[in-house]
């Protein structure tokens, strides 16, 4: 199995504030790993690192063997490359959602990929099956509520056909039948070569997908 | 319960991206931001006096220079000011100078009709007096925090209700910066190709944070509601440097004295 995300001495910092302190991991192709750790441990710095929106004061980032610096990140084709290959659900959904209607939102990835029309509508409403919101394709994002959100913002992620999923408090705010949903999309996605990256608190959702646990301790792994 | 997923993510998508310029989103973001940090709660402040103390003597001085028909003050508030600066960080500095310096120069512009209709010294004495009253100004809001400054409101006999909304602005300028900058960055991470409707994406995120907006403030009063708000909302002036307060007021007495014998004596 190749490596998928090589981290080595990772260390950030927001002004004077340590939020990761030498995080050292390697993530192999399809596998799933989940970060674990209390509020505030710097889960979602690592993964906005990983997805090329915060770069670290000190360490060093490899995606599929390439490095990922702010550098490299200026190159628009490299960003557009990487921001593809990985799939980021953001921990808050509102911040995720800003399209008119659900079906506007899956279908904004798509439509900016070498595809056509009829495949990127056919990726829109698998995407909206698979997650059981066909019902809200004309509904406007922001009234729905915080569970259809959610179920939003995976679909418009999915629909992307990313190679790696960072999800960040995946099945936060999902009620039991739904959480059972999305645990079965992800081991669907992982028997199909996924690359899962999940920060969570839930054990559940570790104990039934996650390969390899990433624990950390107030910024410290 | 068995969900497939369809066949195409089974599949390695080989996405060649096409160029387009995602500069709308990159300077949006980097507007956002600075922004943001003008009314972040400033960790570093390192004010010599406590908040109501500067904020006192900021005002006095700004009235001061500003009501003063003599050019000798203006070169000597001149003088304090680039004293007072120097006490900064040196990317304060920059940042507290170049501000007072594009004020400065954005009144010379505006002025220069003057010249023409025999008014030559309105152009240098009022572009004077705006360079340093920015600049104390920019000086006051580096080295103190918002909130302090808000309390310190309390002094002039402002009522609790206005310090209360200004506080709260504050607060959810911030909160609705970095919702904004978080939309921003998932539109950023979905931009993978070219996208023909970039207005359109960002009329979106302009619309949900007006709507966020809303929303937090109907929240916010019901949750007072609540609480049994009765209208008082009280904000305690904590005085801290005690030498730095004195040290301030003697030299503020100073400049005051000046002006007094400039103003009175020579003109």
């Amino acid at each position: 199995m190749k490596t998928a995300i090589y981290l080595e001495d990772i260390c950030h910092a927001y002004g004077s504030s340590i939020s990761l302190r030498h995080i050292s991991l390697e993530i192999k192709a399809g596998s799933c790993m989940a970060l674990k750790g209390p509020n505030g441990c710097g889960k979602s710095t690592l993964l906005k690192i990983i997805n090329g929106l915060v770069f670290p004061n000190k360490g060093r980032y490899l995606l599929f063997g390439e490095p990922v610096t702010k550098e490299s990140m200026k190159n628009e084709i490299f960003s557009k490359k990487l921001h593809q290959k990985i799939g980021y659900i953001f921990q808050d959904s509102n911040a995720q959602l800003f399209s008119p209607s659900v079906y506007e939102e899956i279908i904004f990835g798509p439509l900016q990929m070498n595809i056509s029309q009829e495949e990127a509508d056919k990726r829109a409403k698998d995407c909206m099956r698979l997650l059981q919101i066909e019902h809200l394709a004309e509904r406007a994002p922001y009234h729905l509520s915080g569970g259809e959100k959610k179920k939003t913002s995976i679909a418009c992620i999915l629909s992307m056909n990313p190679e790696i999923l960072c999800l960040d408090e995946p099945i936060a705010g999902l009620d039991e039948e739904s959480q059972e949903l999305c645990l079965d999309i992800l081991k669907g996605l992982k028997k199909a070569g996924k690359t899962i990256i999940i920060a969570t608190h839930n054990n559940d959702l570790i104990k039934n997908i996650a390969d390899e646990e990433y624990r950390f301790y107030s910024g410290r792994s | 319960m068995e969900h497939n997923i369809p066949d195409w993510m089974n599949l390695h998508e080989c996405h060649k991206p096409k160029r387009d310029s995602r500069r709308f989103i990159t300077a949006t973001l980097k507007s956002i931001s600075s922004a943001s940090s003008l009314f972040r709660s400033n960790p570093k402040a390192y004010s010599p006096a406590d908040a109501p103390v500067m904020l006192f003597i900021s005002i006095a001085l700004i009235i001061m220079t500003a009501s003063s028909k003599n050019l000798y003050f203006s070169f000597v508030m001149l003088s304090v000011l680039s004293v007072r600066m120097c006490l900064l960080e040196g990317k304060d500095i920059i940042k507290a100078f170049l501000t007072a310096l594009y004020a400065g120069i954005f009144s010379a512009i505006i002025l220069i009709p003057s010249v023409f209709f025999g008014s030559p010294h309105s152009l240098i004495s009022i572009s004077l007096k705006t360079f340093i009253t920015t600049g104390i100004i920019q000086c006051l809001s580096i080295s103190s925090r918002w909130n302090d400054i808000t309390a310190s409101l309390k002094m002039f006999a402002i009522s609790d209700l206005i310090i209360m909304s200004f506080d709260l602005t504050l607060k959810y300028i911030q909160i609705l910066c970095s919702t904004c900058e978080d939309m921003l960055n998932a539109l950023l991470v979905r931009s993978i190709g070219k996208n023909r409707e970039k207005a359109a994406s960002l009329s979106g995120i302009s619309g949900t944070a007006f709507l966020k907006s809303k929303k937090m403030s109907e929240e916010t009063g019901q949750a007072m509601e609540c609480r049994c708000f009765s209208g008082h909302y009280e904000r305690k002036i904590r005085l801290r440097h005690k030498a730095g307060n004195i040290i301030s007021i003697i030299l503020f007495s100073l400049i005051a004295a000046i002006f007094i014998y400039l103003e009175f004596r020579i003109s």
